[in-house]
């Protein structure tokens, strides 16, 4: 294939990658913030302190967080199916990429909140504040930079995952390097796809890196 | 530090006066222990006492203190006051009303009347200095224009206003402190708590917020409740002390009396530890060197002008008495004196001097202790400020100490 017919297959992939991706963060990190919340809050002395609830999530994140990721999305192909319709293609992808990445980002969250003083959770209980207002505007808020570096890494992460989710037929900058490049030894392709994620790997750093120090002010 | 900024009380809207009670009960005190216990469940045995049969009662418009080593359970009974701790059993009252029985939702509204100030200040990074003290405010439900107003006051109180916009890193340790005592003010409270608040402030800026802290409790009328593990802290700022020892109280009593007279060892420790006017182990040594033919009496009272009436009583006696060591040390309301004197004569004269002043000492709510016998090792009086072990004339065997006041107690 010449590169005439290439650019435009790069170009399709490039946008399912950042669709993945963009939905995969969105839907993803929601969900994990929240499971992060839920794990941070219910540990034992915390504000909504539930032996019971942490050991649950906990288990329930430490069964699905080993799964590798290739295998994951052929596992949860029914519930794909159920969702999308589909199980091939890049949106019956994104459902393992949420899934993946819920659990993954949940962690991160909860190893972020944790590193906030007790003390100024204390302080603001000590003041009359109600749970749900001590996560929301003490909680977050001080651990936000942090937060923004963590999800800046899950952003890295989730392109890695899209680009493994290519050796199944997804689309995607992953997609085009294999099919195109490695299946057709044309390493070419395949270092033009490098190139791509290098790029957009570099700007999402770049963007994550700034907005934390924003945050931190430093 | 601060201007003379006065901090006027407007009534901050929608607060319900009720709950920790404004005025109405004055009848009862502001804060009441009575027969609390607290322990906290261990993984396995029979769990930690940290408070055992606790009563106490902090009166109202009184700075109380209470002052205990580390694991004394100081901080247990101060998180009791405002329910961030529950007792295990015993009651305790806030303005008469009995907190142990309520739900965490019934306990917010009577936390916004008590204000709480933190060892490690506590303050929100992520967040102004205005935006820490606008945060209590924001919790009552106070309305943005009456937040700024109220923040504005607050800011001039604590002498800061040119901070209102940096953030906590960019403050020192006493500004912030006096930031948290800004934020804890703020929704004007009745009762305020101090959790060591100067334990992690250099001793400059210690007085400067303790200044602030008897500055709030005379010109606004809040009640204080101080924890400390320093026993200057208690000397400069507090009315009464209760003296925590392993969870149970010691002793309660006026700062000075309980300065002039411990009635518990632990209590002695403490007052040893900060009066420093009372000499240390060198000292001992070299007075004893310089006097080899005195005996000595450690002559401890609140009232300065003992000194002089013990003084003439030797010299009526024909016993030259003289001052080797000492001091006088400032409490919030009067002073507390303490000098070592030094007594040379026939024994008759010296044993009647001793039983006399004994009597001018406890007159005058004093204490007259005599030393006798070389004292050895094993003090740490002249430097210490933490309560560690230190006693002058024991612990060796080769000195005694003769209590001459009539109180029975071994000086351990």
């Amino acid at each position: 294939m010449s590169w005439d017919e290439l650019w435009p297959v790069f170009g399709t992939s490039v946008v399912q990658t950042l669709l993945m991706v963009a939905a995969t963060l969105l839907a993803g990190g929601v969900l994990g913030l929240l499971l992060g919340v839920a794990l941070t809050v219910t540990r034992p002395g915390g504000l909504l302190a539930s032996r019971a609830v942490h050991t649950v999530l906990n288990v329930a994140v430490n069964i699905v967080r080993p799964i590798p990721f290739i295998i994951l999305i052929t596992a949860v192909g029914p519930l794909t199916l159920g969702l999308t319709g589909t199980t091939i293609g890049t949106v019956a992808a994104i459902v393992p990429l949420v899934l993946a990445a819920t659990f993954g980002i949940s962690r991160i969250v909860e190893q972020n909140l944790v590193t906030v003083e007790p003390g100024v959770i204390e302080a603001a209980r000590s003041m009359g504040a109600s749970p749900t207002r001590i996560i929301a505007t003490v909680l977050l808020p001080e651990a936000l930079g942090p937060l923004i570096l963590g999800y800046t890494f899950v952003f890295v992460a989730v392109v890695d995952m899209t680009a493994v989710a290519g050796a199944v037929g997804v689309g995607g900058i992953g997609q085009f390097a294999i099919s195109y490049g490695y299946q057709r030894f044309n390493w070419q392709v395949t270092w033009v796809a490098v190139a791509a994620i290098i790029v957009l790997v570099q700007i999402a750093q770049f963007a994550g890196n700034r907005l934390a120090r924003t945050a931190l002010r430093r | 530090m601060t201007g003379s900024t006065t901090l006027t009380n407007p009534t901050t809207p929608s607060q319900p006066a009720a709950a920790a009670g404004r005025p109405g009960d004055s009848a009862s005190p502001a804060v009441s222990f009575s027969a609390v216990s607290k322990v906290f469940p261990a993984r396995s045995g029979p769990g930690v006492t940290a408070l055992q049969d606790v009563d106490l009662q902090v009166r109202r418009g009184e700075i109380f203190a209470v002052v205990g080593r580390s694991g004394a359970g100081k901080s247990t009974l101060v998180r009791l006051i405002n329910g961030l701790e529950r007792p295990t059993s015993g009651r305790v009252s806030v303005a008469g009303t009995d907190i142990s029985t309520l739900t965490e939702r019934q306990l917010r509204p009577i936390r916004r009347r008590i204000g709480m100030v933190f060892q490690q200040f506590n303050l929100m990074r992520s967040r102004t200095v205005v935006g820490n003290i606008a945060f209590p405010l924001r919790v009552a439900g106070v309305d943005k224009a009456a937040r700024e107003r109220r923040v504005a006051e607050l800011l001039d109180f604590v002498g800061l206003r040119e901070k209102a916009w940096q953030y906590p890193d960019q403050l020192s340790g006493g500004q912030k402190q006096r930031i948290g005592i800004a934020r804890a003010l703020a929704t004007e409270p009745t009762l305020l708590l101090a959790d060591e608040s100067t334990s992690a402030l250099d001793p400059e800026t210690t007085s400067e917020v303790l200044a602030l802290l008897r500055r709030v409790n005379r010109e606004l009328g809040i009640t204080i409740v101080v924890i400390t593990h320093e026993m200057d802290v208690v000397r400069s700022t507090a009315d009464r002390v209760a003296v925590l020892e392993a969870g149970r109280v010691a002793e309660v009593g006026q700062v000075q009396q309980v300065f002039a007279r411990p009635t518990h060892h632990t209590s002695r420790r403490f007052v040893q530890a900060d009066v420093r006017q009372q000499p240390d182990a060198d000292r001992w040594g070299q007075l004893r060197r310089q006097h080899p033919a005195k005996q000595f009496g450690q002559l401890v009272s609140p009232d300065a002008g003992l000194l002089s009436r013990v003084l003439v009583a030797g010299a009526e006696l024909g016993v030259p008495v003289e001052v080797v060591h000492g001091g006088v040390s400032t409490f919030k309301d009067g002073d507390f004196s303490s000098f070592t004197l030094g007594i040379e004569g026939p024994e008759p004269a010296v044993a009647q001097w001793f039983s006399r002043a004994h009597e001018l000492a406890a007159q005058a709510d004093g204490m007259l202790t005599r030393v006798s016998g070389p004292a050895s090792g094993g003090d740490a009086t002249a430097g210490a400020s933490t309560g560690t072990d230190n006693t002058r004339t024991d612990n060796t065997g080769t000195g005694s100490t003769d209590h001459t006041d009539g109180k029975a107690e071994e000086r351990r």
